[in-house]
């Protein structure tokens, strides 16, 4: 699963990445033509990129409830039970701030992309706004990866 | 609030939420929630085909099933060794 939901990530992240790409070269040709086209990409991939969020995040819930199921069943003591699930729990808060900043991100995208449809907001900006999108993302996926690694 | 004031809103809120995020404060977390339910409200107003309320509901949707699992798991912990010492 944990390698089925990477996929769904990366994939999400690509079609973010290419639109970024795609819009960073059109940048000069800023007809209503070109706009409108650019507008229907980065709505896809702003919710391309949710969805592949979404993925990895339920995907990594999973594993999390899993391992505090194994750190349970490892441990001989109650109380070394409860200090096992309460340490994780601590590491996981990373991993909760990075979820809610990078959904808050996306939300934040989705709301450039209603800017650049009434024309206050320029290519580059919104170039620039969803590359924080995608930063914002990363670091979700490696705080995950660093407390899996770790765990 | 219309639909073009929530964008501009949601624009600025991001870069406060950039701010929290890397700052050492316990309760960062909780303060980035606020900002966000702040900015988007009651909005229903779609982007393409998805919502940012949609999307922001998420992360309260994802809270809660969470605290469900820790509670499951403080529940089995209590079970496991309530029958052994039983």
């Amino acid at each position: 699963m944990r390698r089925r939901s990477d996929k769904v990530f990366y994939a999400g992240l690509f079609a973010l990445a290419f639109f970024l790409t795609a819009a960073a070269l059109t940048s000069c040709a800023n007809t209503a033509a070109s706009r409108k086209k650019t507008l229907e990409s980065a709505k896809s991939s702003v919710e391309t990129a949710y969805l592949a969020t979404k993925a990895v995040v339920d995907a990594f819930d999973a594993w999390g409830k899993q391992h505090q199921q194994d750190l349970v069943d490892e441990a001989k003591s109650q109380k070394a039970a409860e200090e096992a699930v309460a340490e994780f729990r601590s590491q996981r808060k990373k991993v909760d701030k990075a979820v809610t900043v990078a959904y808050a991100s996306i939300a934040a995208a989705a709301g450039s992309l209603v800017l650049f449809e009434a024309d206050k907001l320029s290519m580059t900006e919104l170039v620039l706004r969803l590359t924080e999108t995608v930063e914002s993302v990363l670091s979700l996926k490696n705080a995950i990866r660093d407390l899996q690694g770790g765990g | 609030m219309d639909w073009k004031t929530l964008a501009e809103a949601l624009v600025l809120g991001l870069d406060m939420i950039n701010r929290l995020a890397s700052s050492k404060s316990d309760d960062a977390l909780d303060r980035i929630r606020e900002l966000t339910e702040k900015m988007v409200g009651n909005s229903s107003v779609p982007i393409g085909t998805l919502k940012p309320d949609e999307i922001l509901a998420e992360v309260t949707a994802r809270a809660t099933r969470v605290a469900a699992d820790d509670a499951e798991i403080d529940r089995k912990i209590a079970e496991k060794f309530k029958n052994r010492d039983g």
